[in-house]
């Protein structure tokens, strides 16, 4: 049997729980000591870079993406598609001839960057998503997309939206955790009745009840003894309030029902899922589109394919490629697709045979997709595996095939992001460090692994 | 005036009763029904019986002096302040 940890230490670790359950309502997660709900005196738009991670939930088997391996006499069979077909191109791009990802590289391919050969060394769920979106198997470091949040928008009231995947603050910002548009709503205007748009109650009502909690909160900060701490809070409520009226910006951008994108159900193999990247996708791009925040963090469920692992996998890679076009095309029709980074992830990869159930399970490597419009690096892959699926070394400054170079773990990924999107000074100002790891130039437009 | 834990004070309790008054006042304005065009309380929440007569429906939902509308303002002036949300 081929397995690499089998290989290396004789250690394989189990299966572990699966997929988080769909998050409910909206809530804030105050990674900072204040509430940022409403934010705080921020009245300016936000119209700088954006970053959006999106995480294919479970461990995605990029084999069947965009690391195609076809089948090695004397080896257990990688993929039935290899049966029959050959890895397709799209410029200098290798995609699996599945699902719809011929059409997702043809048109995409251009302006995306493929790292492969990621070795997030583990089999962990747990632990492969936080390597893979904090740069280290260790807590304590931020997700990229918070750390980004931090250092572009920290003010704004919505500076760092949370829909699925893995987020660590780091005490660095808050996050607000949507479950669709219709919590946004809810949330920005509490006042008006989702499915009608007609008011709860009339306007001059709503004034007085404000004016009553201004008197009441007037009245408070006239009283003698105040501690700090209670003075503190008494004008984080004050602001928080007087900032609200900034979320006006996203009720205003809010579609009609009937425009509102849905979540599908789709069976597979014998497994229901509820597939709602879209509705996701709109809602992040609408608060961007509002100047509110600058980075949003998104999931994809049902990768974990222990059992009938091709169904499931078409299923949902035909559904994300289905998705990415209408983000890119909604963020185009927003005019706000020039301004946006889209990293694609996973737990980790799968196996490179399948079991007994036709299923795959853990596997250590695995690859991201960064995507941004007419990017200089696009249209390239760097990292590298070997037939069978196994992280190859790279030359730290050509990217080509070096057996004394490194094999790429998350970290590598995770310092080259911060150069290219200028977070070093910010996270070195906080002493917020990555692990020890060679500087890559994956966005150097000039190296390759592959070409 | 339970809604905390600390007694309101008696300019406070004159402050609620005069919003409470102007809303009453200015929901008579707007018609003698609890319900209206701009004001249109979940009710359904409260009452599960929703399929009234005419004269149960006269007894719930009359507010010829704009009294239900004025404690409605009351209720959420005092459920969103400072004091009841960090009491």
């Amino acid at each position: 049997m081929i397995d690499q940890y089998g290989k290396r230490s004789g250690k394989l670790l189990s299966r572990r729980g699966v997929l988080r359950g769909a998050i409910a309502g909206v809530s804030t997660i105050a990674g900072s000591s204040a509430m940022k709900l409403w934010g705080s005196e921020q009245d300016d738009a936000y119209e700088g870079p954006l970053l959006v991670t999106l995480q294919l939930d479970g461990g995605v088997d990029v084999t069947q993406l965009c690391d195609p391996k076809v089948n090695v006499r004397g080896e257990p069979k990688i993929n039935h598609w290899a049966d029959a077909a050959d890895p397709g191109q799209a410029g200098n791009i290798l995609f699996a001839p599945i699902a719809d990802n011929a059409q997702l590289f043809q048109e995409f391919g251009s302006d995306m960057l493929v790292i492969n050969g990621v070795d997030a060394q583990t089999n962990s769920h747990e632990t492969g998503r936080l390597f893979n979106w904090t740069g280290s198997n260790a807590e304590g470091r931020p997700s990229l997309s918070a750390l980004f949040a931090a250092a572009q928008s920290p003010n704004q009231p919505l500076a760092y939206s949370v829909f699925g995947g893995t987020s660590r603050t780091a005490g660095l910002v808050g996050y607000n955790q949507f479950s669709n548009l219709a919590a946004a709503r809810t949330l920005v205007q509490p006042y008006v009745q989702s499915w009608s748009g007609h008011p709860w109650r009339s306007t001059a009502d709503i004034a007085r009840a404000h004016s009553m909690v201004q008197t009441d909160i007037s009245r408070l900060l006239a009283e003698p003894n105040l501690s700090v701490r209670q003075r503190q809070s008494l004008l984080g409520y004050t602001e928080a309030r007087a900032s609200r009226d900034s979320l006006q910006r996203l009720a205003e951008l809010i579609p009609d029902e009937a425009d509102v994108m849905r979540g599908e159900d789709v069976n597979v193999g014998g497994q229901n899922f509820r597939l709602n990247l879209k509705e996701q996708m709109q809602s992040a791009l609408l608060v961007f589109k509002s100047g509110l925040g600058s980075a949003a963090d998104l999931a994809l469920g049902g990768f974990d394919s222990h059992d009938q692992h091709d169904a499931v996998s078409e299923a949902l890679l035909t559904h994300f490629a289905d998705a990415i076009r209408f983000f890119w095309d909604y963020a185009e029709t927003l005019g706000i697709a020039e301004r946006i980074v889209l990293m694609v992830g996973s737990d980790f990869g799968r196996t490179n045979y399948y079991n007994e159930g036709d299923g795959k399970d853990h596997w250590p490597i695995s690859s991201y997709l960064i995507m941004e419009r007419d990017a200089p690096w696009g249209n390239r892959v760097v990292g590298l595996t070997d037939e069978l699926h196994f992280g190859s070394p790279i030359n730290q400054e050509t990217l080509k095939a070096d057996r004394n170079g490194v094999v790429m773990t998350p970290t590598h990924v995770h310092k080259a992001l911060w150069e290219y999107l200028g977070l070093e000074t910010f996270a070195a100002d906080r002493g917020l460090t990555l692990p020890d790891a060679e500087r890559l130039p994956l966005f150097d437009p000039f190296v390759s692994s592959v070409t | 005036m339970a809604a905390t834990h600390r007694e309101a004070s008696r300019a406070e309790i004159d402050a609620l009763v005069a919003s409470l008054l102007s809303s009453a006042a200015d929901a008579v304005q707007h018609g003698g029904w609890f319900n209206s065009h701009n004001h249109s309380c979940a009710t359904w929440q409260i009452w599960p019986d929703e399929d009234l007569s005419d004269e149960a429906r006269f007894a719930r939902y009359s507010d010829p002096e704009g009294m239900l509308r004025g404690w409605g303002t009351l209720v959420h002036g005092v459920l969103t302040s400072y004091g009841y949300l960090h009491d």
